[in-house]
């Protein structure tokens, strides 16, 4: 049960994004989703979370910079991508957990779950 | 006047001084007591005693000569009783030879008895040693005529005889029986196109010189062809008259024969194509033959008698000179590579060596050079060259390298093109393995080595690719194709191959590895979308008929998006294109039941997609409640676009009468609400009014 925890999902394909809200939202989560980098960037800097879902890559580019914006400022987070290959995010993200797509819903749970505990 | 014993004095004074001048000993012995009486002078020309005994004269008679003597003597009879013998005596007091010449007569009884012998003896020694010395001569001629296979003839030119000696019959091979006498008797034996010849040599005329030599070749029984030289000499009166002819014959088949070869040499050199140039002790030409004129350019009537060192390039005369000291110390010098210098100046590349010539007594005289022009060897290097240069240029465009590892020196080599490819220069760098390993990316160092020494060991072909920094920092991918020569035994003499530059080949996998991850990545990312659908689905419906038909329908819509976008290559599509196929998919009659108003949009692919999803639900939705549901309902879609935005409106008309929104969330307006679209839904009896917007 996350009790009003603030998620923030960046996902580009709508379909999916109205998806892992569902679910988030289900849980008693409270969702923002956005479809590009620009728009994460923007989001992350003006509110808070308390965890994060990234899909890897967007539109405008890599998810990258906003991940080492949401570390910078504590806020912790996971990879949902379907180029979980990536060798960027392998060496990179040390650590970060990647789920793959496509991706089953209960792993996506648990892992946020695994997220906010550990941060609180 | 004068008395009879003057008289007799004065003859026996006239015979004393007679005996005595001529060095004559009168004698007279009694043969039965053998009692000689010898004249006065006796003593002082013989040693010997006026009065004395037979055996007393043999006592210093040559034994050996004794025996002629006594049987000289015993020989001798009342009808001829005079001897002459020569022989020899020693003289008792000064044991001197002297060769006597005994000259007497025997007197005999009625009986027949010899009874007396009386005689002269004179001293002949001088008379004798020269007969000896005229024999031993005579002897020594004929011992020289054999040896020099020479024959003296002489010609009566009165008389047309010819006489020849022995010597000279042994040389043609005639019996003396068989000549006769004439210069027709050799016309068997000489050669019929040389008997003019021989006949000129005999036949002397007024008007020739003294000395005549004519070649001639006779054709004898036994030696078979031989050659002659027949020498006359002609000896003249004052008056110019001919006295005299007389000569000699020499067999010259081996000079001849000498001279043949020597004339072959000569030919032999003068034509040969390489250059023959002798030169004596002070290195002035004396020959030149054809091959030099050829090569050097000088013909042999300019250039010989000129100095050597004409021939030689300034910069290396020195060397050369030093050469032909040592050539006059009797060494020769094998053929080394040098230059000479043509006549036009240029420098020739040659192979030359030098002999010392030496004289029959073996001084050295000269020295004789042969120098082999050098061109056609090097066009053939130059062929060599030009092959090489081919492969070099093959090498180099397939950006390759080539290197040769010798197991046994432990040496590398390589190509120009290989040092290039690492960077280096072959002037500095020593290529080897270590030279490579140096540059390689330290994460690839271990498995090249290993995959090396395993090829190594097994005597295989080896491929090792791996990347490299070079000097200048540029990094590409090398591959180093390999084999392992063997000797006849096995044992590895050689690795060889090529290395070449496959960074290209290798960012051409790279991308191939990039396009299928990011096939990958869609692939995925679809069924994640399908994923997404199945879902949304299964919340709005329980019913697995109402789950089946929304889930296809939908699937179906996006796959009629995708190929929308393959068909224009994912560029844009036609928002007509894209209202008819996904809104229109149900309505059974497009054209009558939909009315579109606004300028034709290309839009973006992820639009596409998602505003396809949304009219493929507005779609949906109409033809299940709305406007679409009834015979005489309509949708009418009216768009523009403005500072890059869509908007577009979609109006049922003509439907059943709608009361209030549904109850529940569908799928299509979750899809609605959580896509980048923003929608305006208005519902009023008339029908639906939806108003959206999205970015283009």
């Amino acid at each position: 049960m996350m009790n009003g925890a603030r998620i923030l999902v960046v996902e580009d394909e709508p379909l999916i994004a109205m998806e892992l809200s569902q679910i988030i939202e289900d849980q008693g989560g409270v969702v923002a989703a956005v479809r590009s980098r620009h728009e994460a960037l923007e989001i992350a800097m003006t509110n808070v979370f308390d965890a994060a879902i990234l899909d890897v890559r967007l539109p405008d580019g890599t998810v990258f910079d906003v991940a080492t914006h949401l570390q910078a400022g504590g806020v912790p987070f996971m990879f949902c991508t379907a180029d979980s290959e990536n060798p960027q995010l392998v060496s990179a993200w040390p650590g970060v957990t990647v789920v793959s797509k496509p991706h089953n819903s209960n792993i996506i749970l648990s892992s946020l779950q695994k997220l906010l505990t550990t941060h609180t | 006047m004068k008395t009879t014993s003057e008289v007799i004095t004065g003859r026996g004074e006239l015979l004393r001084g007679t005996l005595d001048t001529g060095k004559m000993m009168l004698y007279s012995s009694d043969v039965a007591t053998g009692f000689t009486v010898r004249s006065s002078n006796s003593m002082r020309i013989l040693g010997v005693a006026p009065e004395g005994t037979t055996e007393e004269w043999q006592r210093i008679l040559f034994n050996e000569d004794l025996p002629y003597v006594e049987n000289a003597v015993r020989s001798l009879t009342p009808a001829e009783p005079t001897f002459e013998v020569e022989y020899r005596i020693r003289h008792p007091l000064s044991g001197q030879v002297f060769w006597i010449l005994d000259r007497g007569e025997a007197e005999f009884d009625p009986a027949g008895k010899m009874v007396r012998i009386r005689g002269a003896i004179v001293e002949i020694s001088r008379r004798v040693r020269a007969e000896t010395e005229m024999r031993e001569t005579t002897r020594f001629q004929s011992i020289a005529f054999e040896a020099a296979r020479m024959g003296a003839w002489h010609f009566d030119v009165w008389t047309g005889r010819l006489t020849c000696s022995e010597e000279l019959l042994a040389l043609l091979e005639m019996k003396r029986e068989e000549f006769g006498g004439t210069a027709e008797a050799f016309d068997r034996v000489v050669h019929p196109d040389d008997i003019e010849a021989w006949r000129a040599a005999l036949n002397a005329s007024p008007d020739r010189g003294r000395t005549v030599d004519k070649e001639f070749r006779a054709i004898l029984p036994r030696s078979g062809m031989r050659w002659f030289l027949c020498r006359a000499e002609t000896q003249y009166r004052p008056d110019g008259a001919v006295i005299d002819c007389y000569g000699i014959i020499i067999d010259i088949t081996e000079r001849k024969s000498a001279e043949d070869a020597a004339a072959r040499l000569a030919v032999i050199v003068m034509s040969s194509d390489d250059a023959i140039i002798s030169s004596n002790r002070n290195n002035i030409i004396t020959s030149w033959n054809h091959g030099a004129e050829r090569i050097l350019g000088y013909l042999a009537d300019e250039i010989i008698g000129q100095h050597i060192s004409r021939i030689v390039p300034n910069d290396i005369w020195p060397a050369e000179n030093e050469k032909l000291e040592q050539v006059g110390h009797g060494v020769p010098i094998p053929a080394y590579e040098s230059r000479r210098q043509h006549r036009d100046g240029r420098k020739l590349e040659m192979s030359v060596s030098i002999s010392p010539i030496r004289n029959n007594a073996g001084t050295v005289v000269g020295a004789s050079t042969i120098a082999l022009d050098l061109t056609d060897s090097l066009r053939e290097a130059e062929i060599r060259r030009e092959s090489e240069t081919r492969l070099r240029q093959a090498l180099a465009a397939a950006k390759a390298g080539a290197f040769d590892y010798n197991f046994t020196t432990q040496e590398s080599r390589w190509s120009p093109e290989m040092f290039a490819l690492h960077g280096l220069n072959p002037d500095k760098d020593a290529p080897s393995f270590d030279t490579i390993m140096a540059q390689i990316s330290p994460e690839h160092e271990l498995r090249v080595r290993t995959e090396l020494s395993s090829a190594l060991a097994q005597g295989r072909q080896f491929v090792l690719d791996f990347p490299i920094t070079r000097r200048d920092g540029t990094e590409i991918w090398m591959a180093i194709t390999g084999d392992i020569q063997k000797d006849a035994m096995g044992v590895a003499t050689h690795a060889r191959g090529i290395s070449q530059d496959i960074s290209e080949r290798k960012e051409w996998d790279r991308r191939q590895a990039l396009l299928l991850r990011e096939l990958s990545h869609r692939v995925k990312n679809s069924m994640a979308v399908i994923q997404s659908v199945t879902r949304q689905t299964l919340r709005s419906t329980s019913d697995p008929k109402a789950f089946a038909e929304a889930f296809e329908g939908r699937i179906q819509s996006l796959a009629t998006s995708h190929s929308l976008l393959t068909e224009v290559d994912w560029k844009g599509v036609r928002l007509t294109d894209l209202i008819k196929l996904q809104a229109g998919a149900m309505a059974d009659n497009f054209d009558k039941r939909f009315t579109l108003e606004g300028q034709e949009v290309l839009l973006p692919a992820e639009t596409a997609t998602q505003l396809g999803l949304v009219l493929h639900e507005l779609g949906t939705n109409a033809t299940k409640y709305g406007s679409l549901s009834v015979q005489k309902g309509k949708v009418i879609l009216a768009w523009k676009t403005s500072h890059g935005k869509l908007r577009l409106t979609w109006r049922e008309r003509g439907g059943p009468p709608l009361h209030e929104p549904p109850s529940r969330q569908g799928f299509g307006t979750a899809l609605i609400n959580s896509s980048a679209i923003s929608v305006n839904r208005r519902f009023d009896p008339a029908g639906l009014t939806c108003r959206l917007s999205l970015a283009i």
